[in-house]
């Protein structure tokens, strides 16, 4: 069995948290695609058919409930959806988004729930 | 009494004659007391004219007519207003004379003669101006009338003198008569003028008092509405009058409910008919700030109504319902909340970048011990940013979610208490645990350490000169109890009211210059009240606060 690289995509517009995010899941071992859109996501998701992804609600095009369920249309990859607004949990569980964490976030437990939905997601 | 039983429906029929002639002029009042003597004077005449022919021969016959012909006279004459009322009183005394010459003459042939005494005596003892010498005239002027004459005569007989004390001793007791009416009278009629009097006093201070409180009602900013028992309106302000013409809520309040576009929660979803503010007041229901949206979008107002019912004798007689326009203050509240929400999402963004570099950067290996001491400050100062700014946004959504769940508030106590030991061991607080050992309880865990959390950063915080906090809690027989007590700087009385309310600061808290934004208590008393439970707080200045909270024990569902 050939041991294949997990890729994440992180949709994130904030450069700083994107780099942030980048640099927690690298070193974690992922293959990371960065997007700064929710469209420009989409189609990262579309292109490299990743593992998991990882967004921020409060994207400049559209919301990232609105992306995750653009996304699955196509994919029922995990998504973790991090949002600054407490309350639009309902919303993104509703939108099919797998789980959320709040902002501002520990590093290391992004690290660990981003393993968890690869450990429960079986390519 | 007998003045105070008779009714003054009764009363007014004399009342109205008694008034009529007190009413008077003093002159035509004189003239008219004398008026019955001049008329059974000249009804005698008529009689004697024409049977007793002879009587007109006798000069003291015609005296006494010539005499009361003058008293007449004088009745009219005299300017009876210059003069004291008692003043009148003089004609009926001299009028026995007349009487008495009259009787002299012709009680051989017409004995009666004398009886027309009983008119000056009526009008003695009636008056009540002098009720004891009208009393003692009326026997002494007929005496002397019966008296002089015999005295005149040169008469000596005992028994004649004897027999003609009758008639003065009947004038007596008539005027005795009349006199005690007259008085009872007088009574009832001042009985009567009082209560006529406390009537008028009393419907003049009604019309004032409405008057009144018709001004106070029109002058309040608030729309004022009255039902009736059956419902029906019976009265509207000014300030309701303008909320009914406003172009939506036109016929909303008060008019056909079937037109009305009202709605509740929100604003959003029409609200039953049955649920109109005035449907529930004539119900009989007391309610207060029951909120109602009225009007389409764009027009839309928002009224915060309450309704009174009034009773009579413990039956619902009616309500008074009031509407408050609080559309400017809702939309203020909700402006302030989008601001505070904005902005504090705002905050989150760089908060992500700080607290998670930090944190990164402070696992490496190659920070070195000096950094990673300055790594530890900027984290814990970023966390500290974070709670403000989650305290914030708590505030902004006014909700907390709550989950109860079975939870040992004792092992909540001990975790909060490690997590602030280095911020009391750096304040100089000393910490201590009196709580039992288990405290089984309903509640969430997250939002119970939150409070307790909130309750020991808050004793440190205003514990500047060091002290000692102590936890104690426990079963009680409602639930569970646990207090957190300081011996900081205390607040005073009035402090204590606003405590638990949104940015309030507490005026010895401000005065010590420890930061702040007034969030933490009005937080933990919202996830306090959303566990069904209390926190109230006791507090000496300079003596320090005692913050205790009551919760579901671990039998309650909630």
């Amino acid at each position: 069995m050939v041991s294949v690289r997990r890729t994440v995509v992180v949709v994130e517009d904030d450069q700083d948290i994107r780099g942030l995010i980048e640099g927690v899941l690298s070193g974690a071992g992922l293959d990371v695609q960065v997007a700064d859109t929710g469209a420009a996501g989409i189609e990262a998701v579309r292109q490299h058919g990743p593992d998991v992804v990882v967004m921020d609600f409060g994207l400049p095009d559209f919301s990232g409930a609105e992306a995750a369920r653009q996304i699955r249309g196509f994919s029922s990859v995990p998504v973790l959806m991090l949002t600054g607004h407490h309350d639009v949990a309902d919303t993104a569980f509703a939108a099919g988004v797998t789980d959320v964490m709040a902002k501002p976030f520990s590093p290391l437990e992004l690290r660990e729930r981003v393993e968890k939905l690869l450990a429960h997601h079986v390519r | 009494m007998s003045g105070s039983g008779v009714p003054v429906r009764d009363g007014l029929a004399w009342l109205s004659a008694h008034r009529f002639f007190h009413e008077l002029s003093p002159r035509a009042r004189v003239v008219l007391s004398q008026l019955p003597l001049t008329g059974t004077m000249v009804l005698m005449l008529g009689v004697v004219l024409f049977f007793r022919a002879e009587l007109l021969r006798d000069p003291v016959f015609v005296s006494g007519l010539m005499l009361h012909a003058l008293m007449f006279i004088l009745a009219v004459v005299v300017p009876w207003h210059r003069l004291p009322p008692a003043a009148s009183l003089a004609i009926p005394v001299l009028d026995f004379l007349p009487v008495g010459l009259v009787r002299e003459s012709g009680v051989d042939t017409i004995p009666a003669l004398g009886a027309m005494a009983v008119l000056p005596v009526v009008w003695l003892t009636s008056s009540q101006l002098h009720p004891k010498f009208g009393l003692v005239m009326s026997f002494l002027g007929p005496l002397l009338m019966v008296w002089v004459p015999l005295v005149l005569r040169g008469s000596v007989s005992g028994e004649e003198y004897s027999v003609v004390v009758l008639l003065p001793l009947l004038m007596l007791v008539a005027g005795f008569a009349v006199h005690t009416l007259s008085a009872s009278m007088d009574h009832q009629q001042r009985t009567v003028e009082e209560a006529r009097g406390q009537l008028q006093t009393a419907l003049d201070s009604s019309a004032r008092n409405e008057r009144l409180i018709n001004t106070v009602i029109d002058a309040v900013g608030v729309g004022v509405m009255a039902l009736d028992a059956g419902g029906k309106v019976t009265l509207r302000n000014q300030e309701q009058k303008r909320n009914h013409s406003l172009p939506h809520p036109s016929r909303a309040f008060g008019g056909d409910a079937a037109e009305v576009r009202v709605y509740g929660r929100g604003g959003k979803e029409p609200l039953d008919p049955e649920m109109l503010p005035e449907r529930r007041a004539a119900r009989g229901e007391d309610f207060s700030d029951y909120l109602v949206w009225v009007g389409t979008d764009g027009k839309q107002r928002i009224f915060s109504t309450s309704a009174r019912a009034t009773k009579d004798d413990g039956r619902f007689d009616g309500s008074v319902v009031t509407f408050n326009d609080v559309t400017a203050l809702v939309e203020a509240m909700t402006a302030k909340d989008a601001f505070l929400s904005n902005v504090t999402h705002e905050l989150r963004a760089p908060l992500t970048s700080i607290l998670g570099y930090t944190e990164m950067l402070a696992a490496r290996d190659d920070v070195s011990p000096e950094a990673g001491v300055m790594l530890k400050v900027v984290g814990r100062n970023g966390q500290r940013l974070q709670r403000l700014v989650t305290d914030l946004l708590t505030a902004a959504s006014g909700s907390v979610d709550v989950l109860p769940e079975p939870t040992d508030l004792a092992e909540l106590i001990r975790f909060s208490l490690a997590t602030a030991a280095p911020q009391a061991g750096a304040a100089g607080v000393n910490l201590v645990n009196e709580a039992d050992a288990r405290v089984p309880a309903m509640v969430d865990p997250t939002r119970m350490g939150q409070v307790l959390d909130n309750l020991l950063s808050n004793a440190i915080k205003y514990s500047p000169d060091g002290g000692t906090i102590t936890v104690r809690a426990g079963a009680t027989t409602e639930g569970v109890y646990c207090s957190v007590a300081d011996t900081g700087i205390g607040m005073r009385q009035e402090d204590l009211k606003e405590l638990f309310t949104k940015f309030f600061r507490a005026e010895t808290v401000r005065n010590s210059g420890i930061p702040g934004i007034g969030l933490g208590l009005a937080i933990t008393k919202t996830i306090v009240e959303n566990h069904g439970g209390t926190i109230t707080c006791t507090s000496t200045p300079g003596k320090g606060s005692t913050f205790t909270v009551t919760l579901p024990g671990p039998g309650d569902s909630g």
